[in-house]
């Protein structure tokens, strides 16, 4: 009696059977790689600003400190984007009749507001804090690197969750040398001995 | 948000261009084709729309203010002014939006606590019901041209206002302008819970009609007749306070005062009390008479025995500590009894000692009220009425036709209600925190109003209003102020000062040296039923807008929105009806329908009824609760006798939030004597301590330990704690359905247990809120760990964790869970309602659970402003919401490790106890026993 399936049918069996558990594993670690992607994150993604701001020119050819403009980042929760008045404030004086800078004058002196983007957004349901960020010596490249040299800015970090733990499980250990050196640079009251990492990891740190 | 406003757009030009056209030429085939590929798309176009989150966008203000950090709070000291009287408080800002009412503890009227109407007055401001702008026969007209067209007018003829008790310097000079310019016009007030009998007493017994400002601090006896001293009057939140200070007990050792209550209907303050007496409101005169004889040494000789016992006993410890005891009589009693009060507080030697006399903060107390305003529209006097921020066609159903028939209406009005609807003319009021002004605490303190956002809508205030009838064109509020408080600039030092205080230093009124002249009152002879008037949660119905305040359960009775003929269960045998059964209220030709609620402890021969409710207009959440009892009560009296009562057959369903009062002998929440405390001061042992477990023993970690201690001795139940919690943690409110169906979500409530002894009813009220045990069954159950332990002893949630299997409900003892079967919060999305929100605390969506988090928020904020300043916690430094807002302050919260804080010590006290101690949770939440102070021998 002939053979009721042709010889080439047991390759595309084991074919198919590859396939299944190729396929269910990958049902398994797609979601999961996804999830770890920079286009999930949104990692390294320069927006498109209404002002074409350029921190490389501010920060690093001018030297201006971060907290110069988002000085509420050393009392607040939030860092806080600047208002026009702080533009204005050299703007006035400086380049005060740029084509780049048509938009600024436009708000400061209509009263409307800019409408920026937001590059580094967390869920709604955390409560992230950047004062104590501060307080505790972090240079603020730690979580948005070196800002100084991005033409438009863009997120360098995953943030995570895993990401804000991988430093927070590390009970008492200390900050890196380097950044600790660029944060004293920066602080205005700059604490006695070096922080340790000692903060509460448990949900409602974050989660309230 | 644009992104789907384009979408919705794009879609709209492609229906309207082409769509029908190409319809027409299809078969049926072609047709599912592209309906399958149209939902092919579709479905793709959702996945990315979820793949894609959406830009979020960052305004920063233009010019940011100096004060103004994004993401710091800003506390502003400012009052809250109800029916003339004001008390201090201190709000909360974010971003500039008012998201939380606290007290202001330097302000004599509040010392750091609220009522539940001042908690839940930041949900007036935001309310979408109000009124915006101005009609005329209702059109929408310009506010200031309205203002300007009066302002324009001079020697108006027939001019009547009409407004609520009004105590503010500023309101009393603009009365002086525009009787200046307007001659023969006629200020009237008009408060439906009147106080005009408490002035006409004063006035009869003591020449004037003077304030009596109490020193609860100093009474070891008070006697109250039917005077919810520490919760319903208009000084109770000091009242509350004082009278706990002079009340609790830290050790067996301790003195602790005694009162005496005489109600028809268990309130708050009777709900503290060591002999309380159920009476009906005809027969409290004749126990006042009785009272003050049996003082004079001749014993009460009529009434029945518990009542003869009672006169006696609080007459004999009257009588014995002279001095340091004290008379209270309550807003409704007739002027008759104020006076005889007066006079029994003179002979105990109250005067000088418990009890002093200021003249009155309120402007003209025995002035014009509503019956003059009525006579005079009867008689054709009144060409023009201004009814400014009260409402008489629903309050005052008998002078209402009178006032209709006026021609020229102009009503001034929060929200649009059943005298606005009949008016040529209406004005939207701007809130107390959204204008300036001044008022005067009950104690005489001018305390400043300043506004905390810019009015949310073109309103003004009643201030503004009068300025307008004095000749302003552009009335400004702000300007009136510095100029009646003879301020040069906004800027001047003293004045600056003076808001960041929230009042004028020493502007109390200086105490009068008087004495009583004896006065009887002639008790009225009772027929039929009395009928008791009380405030309801929504006070007097102007706060029946208000959804928090309609959710929140009678201290009492724990009933929600609407009212109920609140009776004993004699009564109700009497009447042969159940509880929840319809009955028919008549009196003088009126006629109610309203539910019989039985509730032991209430006088016999008596209905209480709550005023506020069955309004007419007034927004979707006002409308059609309850039942309407103004139209049985006749003007401006708190009781009235003669009423017929008689059961229709049908019956209604109660919103109550708890339905069992007995503790079935397992000792929840134990009460007992002090001299029985004394006896057996540990008598809590059996409630405390180490029990045996099969759980492993759990080190504490060496950090601040959180922990709560609440006296239930000092728990009126006023549920202040209950409004203070919702608005602090975004809690939404359910309905009356939601609370019919058990869904309510009060992260905080207050559990009333009641024990009868020989008729006597005894009550424990327990604020109720999660323990945070530190062996919580919740946590074992959650197959998803949303709920887990911190290292700093809180049971803490996690709401993007949960999925909603509710197990941890099912396991939680003490059911303080709460789980959002909807999406409550949803309605109040693109609303002003929003923006009351507490943006650091989530606000839940549908299917996951909720509870007490000893409001963590402020604890992680504490606690990172404490690292950023390089410093530990100090004690007190985390107050909750709850604790913050108690006015006998019986809610202490803090840090194990701080020792000497109240919270600490008070729990060391023997009779300290965990609520079912014997399942082993081990609560973080520790209570501390009721202890009463009856006379020693029964009286």
């Amino acid at each position: 009696m002939a053979a009721l399936y042709p010889r080439w049918s047991n390759t595309v069996y084991r074919l198919a059977l590859l396939g299944i558990l190729l396929g269910a594993a990958s049902a398994i670690a797609g979601p999961m790689l996804y999830v770890r992607s920079t286009y999930n994150t949104s990692q390294f993604t320069p927006y498109e600003q209404p002002v074409e701001f350029d921190h490389r020119h501010h920060a690093r050819d001018d030297g201006i400190e971060c907290l110069y403009c988002h000085s509420a980042a050393e009392r607040s929760s939030n860092a806080g984007v600047p208002s026009t008045g702080v533009c204005m404030g050299c703007h006035a004086q400086v380049y005060k009749d740029s084509p780049l800078l048509a938009t600024v004058r436009q708000s400061y002196f209509t009263g409307t507001p800019i409408n920026w983007k937001r590059v580094h957004d967390l869920p709604d349901f955390v409560y992230f804090d950047h004062s104590v960020h501060i307080a505790r010596g972090f240079d603020c490249s730690a979580c948005h690197g070196d800002v100084g040299m991005m033409a438009r800015v863009e997120q360098v970090q995953p943030l995570t969750m895993g990401w804000c733990i991988d430093c927070h499980t590390v009970e008492h250990t200390t900050l890196p040398n380097d950044a600790w050196e660029a944060s004293m640079q920066m602080l205005i009251t700059a604490p006695t001995r070096k922080p340790e990492i000692t903060s509460l990891v448990t949900c409602t740190a974050c989660h309230r | 948000m644009s992104h789907d406003h384009d979408h919705d757009h794009d879609h709209d030009d492609h229906d309207g261009h082409d769509g029908h056209d190409d319809l027409d030429g299809l078969d049926r085939r072609e047709m599912m084709h592209l309906l399958a590929a149209g939902a092919g798309l579709a479905g793709l176009g959702s996945i990315a729309a979820c793949m894609e989150p959406p830009t979020e966008r960052i305004q920063p203000r233009v010019e940011d203010p100096p004060e103004l950090v994004p993401g710091m709070p800003l506390t502003y000291a400012t009052s809250l002014p109800l029916d003339g009287f004001a008390v201090g408080v201190a709000v909360t800002t974010r971003e500039a939006r008012p998201i939380k009412v606290e007290g202001n503890p330097d302000h004599p009227a509040s010392l750091g606590a609220t009522t539940p109407l001042h908690q839940a007055s930041v949900l007036d401001l935001y309310d979408p019901h109000r009124t915006k702008g101005a009609t005329e026969r209702g059109v929408p007209i310009d506010v200031a041209s309205l203002l300007r067209g009066f302002a324009r007018r001079e020697r108006i003829r027939g001019l009547w206002f009409v407004m609520p008790p009004q105590s503010s310097p500023l309101v009393a000079s603009l009365i002086d302008r525009v009787r200046a310019r307007h001659p023969g016009a006629r200020f009237a007030t008009f408060a439906p819970l009147d106080r005009r009998a408490v002035y006409q007493g004063a006035a009869a017994a003591l020449g004037r009609p003077l304030e009596a400002q109490y020193r609860f601090d100093r009474a070891d006896v008070v006697v109250s007749l039917d005077a919810d001293f520490a919760c319903a009057m208009p000084n109770s939140l000091r009242w509350a306070h004082d009278f706990a200070a002079r009340r609790r007990i830290s050790s067996p050792a301790g003195e602790m005062s005694r009162l005496y209550v005489a109600e028809p209907r268990p309130s708050p303050t009777g709900s503290l009390a060591d002999h309380r007496l159920a009476a009906r409101p005809s027969r409290i005169p004749a126990i006042a008479r009785a009272l003050f004889a049996a003082v004079r040494g001749r014993p009460a000789p009529t009434g029945e025995l518990r009542e003869r016992r009672w006169i006696n006993a609080a007459a004999a410890d009257l009588a014995a500590a002279r001095g340091r005891g004290l008379v209270v009589v309550g807003d409704r009693a007739p002027a008759e009894l104020h006076a005889l009060v007066h006079a029994l507080n003179a002979e105990i030697g109250a005067f000088g000692a418990t009890v002093a006399f200021t003249p009155p903060a309120i402007l003209d107390p025995l002035g014009d009220g509503l019956p003059e305003v009525a006579d005079a529209a009867r008689a054709g006097q009144v060409e023009l009425l201004v009814i400014a921020e009260v409402n008489p066609v629903y309050a005052a159903p008998e002078l209402a036709p009178a006032l209709i028939g006026v021609r020229d209406t102009l009503c001034l009005t929060h929200e649009a209600s059943e005298t606005s609807a009949r008016a040529r003319w209406t004005v939207a009021l701007a809130h107390p925190l959204e204008a300036w002004g001044d008022a005067r605490a009950y104690d005489g303190t001018v305390s400043l109003i300043q506004p905390m956002i810019r009015p949310l809508h073109p309103s003004v205030s009643l201030a503004e209003m009068l300025a307008a009838f004095a000749g302003e064109e552009q009335p400004d509020a702000h300007r009136l102020l510095l100029e009646q408080h003879r301020v040069a600039a906004p800027d001047d030092l003293g004045w600056r000062a003076a808001l960041r205080r929230g009042f004028l230093e020493n502007t109390e009124l200086p105490a009068v040296e008087v004495t009583a002249t004896e006065h009887d009152a002639e008790p009225a002879p009772a027929s039929g039923y009395d009928l008791s008037f009380d405030a309801s949660p929504v006070y007097d119905g102007r706060f029946a807008g208000n959804a928090w305040l309609q959710e929140l359960p009678r201290p009492q009775e724990k009933l929600t929105w609407g009212n109920a003929a609140i009776a004993s269960p004699a009564t109700a045998r009497a009447l042969g009806a159940d509880h929840g059964d319809v009955v028919r209220i008549k009196r003088n030709g009126a006629v109610a329908e309203l539910p019989l609620f039985v509730l032991p402890g209430h006088a016999d021969g008596c209905v209480s009824l709550e005023l506020g409710y069955g309004r007419r207009a007034g927004g979707p959440i006002a409308e059609g609760v309850g039942v309407d009892v103004y139209p049985l009560r006749p003007y401006g009296r708190g009781f009235v006798t003669g009423a017929v009562i008689a059961r229709t057959g049908a019956t209604a369903e109660l919103a109550v939030t708890q339905q069992h009062f007995g503790q079935d002998h397992r000792d929840v929440a134990p009460a007992a004597s002090l001299a029985w405390y004394r006896q057996h001061p540990r008598f809590t042992d059996h409630m405390w301590g180490p029990t045996a477990t099969m759980l492993p023993v759990v080190e504490m970690e060496p950090r601040l330990q959180w922990a709560m201690t609440i006296d239930t001795m000092l728990c009126t139940g006023c549920s202040s704690c209950v409004i203070a919690c919702q608005a602090e943690n975004n809690i939404p409110v359910v309905g009356r359905r939601g609370v019919v169906r058990n869904r309510v979500m009060h992260w905080l409530r207050i559990d009333t247990y009641r024990a009868e002894d020989e008729g006597d009813v005894e009550v424990v009220n327990q604020p109720m809120l999660c323990q945070h045990c530190e062996k919580a069954p919740c946590e074992y159950v959650c197959p998803v760990y949303a709920t887990q332990h911190s290292p700093d002893g809180l049971n803490e949630m996690v709401y993007n964790r949960c999925i909603g299997t509710r197990f941890c409900s099912n396991n939680c003892p003490y059911k303080v869970r709460r789980f959002n079967w909807f999406d409550f919060t949803g309605g109040s999305r693109g609303t002003t309602l929003a923006l009351q929100h507490n943006p650091t605390v989530t606000v839940r969506a549908r299917g996951v659970m909720e509870k007490c988090t000893y409001c963590v928020q402020r604890i992680r904020a504490a606690e990172i402003t404490a690292r950023v300043e390089h410093r530990e916690i100090r004690p007190g430094e985390v107050v909750t919401a709850c604790q913050q807002a108690c006015p006998t302050g019986a809610i202490k919260f803090g840090a194990l490790q701080h020792a000497g804080t109240d919270m600490v010590t008070w729990r060391e006290e023997p009779r300290h106890y965990a609520v079912l101690h014997h399942l082993g949770t081990r609560p973080r939440t520790v209570y501390l026993a009721k202890i009463t102070n009856p006379r020693p021998e029964k009286p």
